[in-house]
């Protein structure tokens, strides 16, 4: 119940900053979408909490269908010979519990349902930037900014719970003890610019992939998006596994204890 | 104002072609190194692959970085 209670709060934060998105003036770009929006005759594209919803739907729904299968698979646990949606969520979970499991440890259970999530939601969101008139949600600096400050919150605090605010702290301070105010404000700058280059990275990728393909389809409008779009999928998948990755090593060097 | 305006735009090429030119030189070596361990010790390869991507994310950061740049000096046209 905690877990699903903290995955839902972490999406319900992305909903309130990608919201404030849009009040926000950030420049604006042609990109895909308007370009294929516009000869479809729509005047305006989804905006980023659109997609975040959508996103969240299709999540909610997959979930939930999977949770029958594998309630049905537990009467008769024979696999299923077929490649299908079944089998792409088992293999991607499969491979994130490997990740978190092999970076975070023996404690990785209490953070599985918050990089499991990040992972999907991530996934689904770049997936989703590659369907003509969906806004991913990662295109917008404020989701990614929000999934970036809870991955901060969430190593500090299981940081400090793990080791003690005064062992925690400790490790901000360098290796001798006179070095504590050099090194702590180094610290102290890393550690407040990470959540800023997780979501920046992200963002950037996205945002560049999808402008690419905007610029070609505008130059050359057909074969060569595909390529490009191709190359999406690719940005897709890696910047997902890219972003849970570096949550989870976070996540490690904040709790582990041997240092 | 038109030469500032081209000045900007001089600006953002220089900024995201300087960004791009250190970052593939950078992601290059590293490719070929990871290759280079692959092709040399092919069982490594579950282990090199992880650490790689990873690398090469840091490098990408900043090609980023000077993309966002690149775009918020075309946004002051």
């Amino acid at each position: 119940m905690k877990k699903v209670l903290f995955s839902l709060l972490s999406i319900g934060l992305g909903f309130i900053f990608a919201g404030h998105a849009q009040a926000a003036g950030i420049p604006h770009f042609i990109n895909y979408f308007e370009i294929t929006a516009h000869q479809l005759g729509m005047e305006s594209v989804l905006s980023p909490a659109v997609g975040a919803l959508f996103v969240t739907l299709i999540l909610a729904i997959l979930g939930l269908s999977f949770r029958s299968y594998v309630n049905s698979a537990m009467a008769n646990p024979v696999p299923s010979d077929r490649f299908g949606l079944v089998v792409f969520i088992e293999l991607i979970a499969g491979f994130v519990t490997d990740l978190t499991k092999d970076l975070i440890g023996e404690s990785y259970k209490t953070f599985l349902p918050l990089v499991g999530t990040l992972f999907f939601f991530i996934l689904f969101n770049n997936l989703l930037g590659l369907v003509p008139g969906f806004p991913p949600a990662t295109e917008s600096m404020s989701t990614n900014l929000a999934m970036g400050l809870i991955v901060f919150f969430t190593y500090n605090i299981f940081g400090v719970k793990a080791q003690g605010i005064k062992s925690y702290l400790a490790h901000f301070g360098g290796p001798v003890w006179w070095l504590f105010p050099v090194m702590f404000v180094i610290e102290l700058i890393s550690h407040s610019f990470r959540p800023v280059s997780l979501s920046l990275r992200l963002m950037g990728n996205i945002f560049g992939d999808h402008m690419l393909v905007g610029v070609f389809t505008g130059l050359t409008y057909v074969v060569v998006p595909s390529l490009l779009m191709f190359f999406g999928l690719l940005v897709a998948f890696v910047q997902s596994f890219i972003f849970t990755l570096l949550s989870a090593i976070y996540i490690s060097m904040a709790v582990s204890h041997d240092h | 104002m038109e030469s500032q305006a081209g000045l900007i735009a001089i600006a953002a090429g220089l900024a995201i072609g300087l960004g791009a030119f250190g970052a593939a030189g950078g992601q290059g070596r590293a490719a070929a190194a990871a290759f280079e361990g692959i092709a040399r010790n092919p069982s490594s390869k579950d282990d090199v692959f992880t650490p790689f991507l990873l690398g090469l994310a840091f490098m990408e950061f900043q090609a980023i970085l000077s993309f966002i740049i690149a775009i918020m000096l075309v946004g002051k046209f």
